[in-house]
């Protein structure tokens, strides 16, 4: 599509649009628009939307207007939502906060490869077993524990414990992964050596 | 904690700006009718709604544009939300039957052609990027010359010429039809 040629006198068709009416500039206009064609159609055509558009908008000019109430007493004019969360770069901090702690938690549960354990003897091929270092206690459910291991593969060991004396079961799987998890974390000795202990010996009748 | 208070510019005093925004009261009602296409039930209450909004969120105007943008942005997004709820209801009000039905006109017929004409017109202004629709609006809704359009809506001079003449190519091309 070929585009219209601007005529020179375009901007003061503009300026007689946007100022009104003036009698010097419309004598000007016209006896331009007497000879120009282009400018004679732009003329018309803005006047054209003018006119319709000013058709339009006649009946919204006079209006009256309700009265809004915007005292202090009946509207709360404070900030919604959380006030100290307001801040700019809201969701990169909030981002990088999940994924620190998402980080501080993968790390410190579950690092793979580096087992918490003592030294380990090999009872069959592709077990091991282990004996824990705590002293010999007066009640059955607390005496030393015996873990067997299961080596699976290199750097891929899955850890699997049972007891001679007692049957704490999964309450016992549960005391070696969490005191892996907590080890990181920095547990007092104290906690760690009583994290190791079976804990009571539920299935134990005579208590 | 510099990061806390970094903000574009000084915000203003919340009382300066009640007293702004009842200052563009008049200029949002009309706009607000405008939208409502002239009904009236409808066009307060947008406007109630718009007034509501744009105290409670005072505090977050951050003084980038002017205030009478913000103040129309919150009046566009306001009106699109009642629309939104008035197709979920599939309502229709009686304003608009009562102009369908050339009740107020004295001859029907002219009143329909009339009726359709305007609502072209409305769909054109309405299809029109909301930056040049504001212009527009203050220019021929509210009768401003363009140095006020550019004082009100903080911007050049020469943008507002832009963005009116961009406005007005776009209606004339929309206007173009047969029925126009």
């Amino acid at each position: 599509m070929k585009r219209k040629r601007k005529c020179f006198f375009w901007p003061v068709v503009d300026t007689f649009l946007e100022k009104g009416t003036k009698k010097s500039l419309e004598e000007l206009v016209g006896k331009h628009m007497e000879d120009c064609q282009s400018c004679r159609q732009r003329f018309d055509q803005e006047r054209r939307i003018s006119l319709l558009l000013a058709d339009l908008f006649v009946e919204y000019r006079e209006v009256e207007v309700p009265v809004v109430n915007l005292e202090p007493q009946t509207v709360r004019i404070e900030r919604r939502g959380f006030g100290w969360l307001d801040f700019p770069k809201k969701p990169v901090w909030v981002t990088a906060g999940l994924l620190a702690s998402f980080f501080l938690i993968y790390f410190s549960f579950f690092r793979f490869g580096q087992p918490n354990r003592p030294a380990a003897v090999s009872e069959k091929p592709g077990c091991l077993e282990t004996k824990s270092e705590q002293p010999a206690s007066p009640h059955p459910s607390l005496s030393p524990t015996r873990e067997r291991i299961k080596v699976r593969g290199k750097g891929d060991k899955m850890f699997t414990q049972q007891e001679e004396t007692g049957s704490a079961g999964e309450g016992a799987a549960f005391w070696v992964w969490f005191d892996r998890g907590v080890s990181l974390v920095g547990f007092p000795q104290e906690v760690r050596a009583l994290s190791q202990s079976p804990g009571p010996d539920w299935t134990d009748k005579s208590r | 904690m510099g990061f806390l208070s970094n903000r574009d510019e000084p915000r203003k005093d919340k009382e300066v700006l009640i007293q702004e925004l009842l200052a563009h009261r008049e200029r949002l009602y009309r706009t607000s009718l405008f939208l409502s296409k002239g009904n009236t039930d409808r066009a307060r209450e947008v406007f109630q709604e718009t007034m509501l909004a744009a105290c409670q969120s005072l505090g977050r105007y951050r003084g980038r544009a002017s205030f009478y943008t913000y103040l129309y942005r919150i009046l566009l997004n306001t009106h699109y939300r009642f629309l939104r709820q008035e197709r979920r209801r599939k309502d229709v009000p009686l304003d608009t039957v009562e102009r369908f039905l050339g009740a107020k006109g004295n001859n029907p017929l002219e009143e329909m052609v009339a009726t359709e004409r305007r609502e072209s017109l409305y769909q054109a202004i309405m299809s029109l990027p909301p930056k040049s629709q504001v212009v527009v609006l203050l220019r021929h809704l509210e009768g401003l010359s363009y140095e006020e359009i550019a004082k009100h809506l903080s911007i050049p001079l020469g943008t507002v010429r832009s963005r009116l003449s961009t406005a007005r190519g776009i209606l004339s091309r929309i206007l173009k039809k047969p029925n126009f």
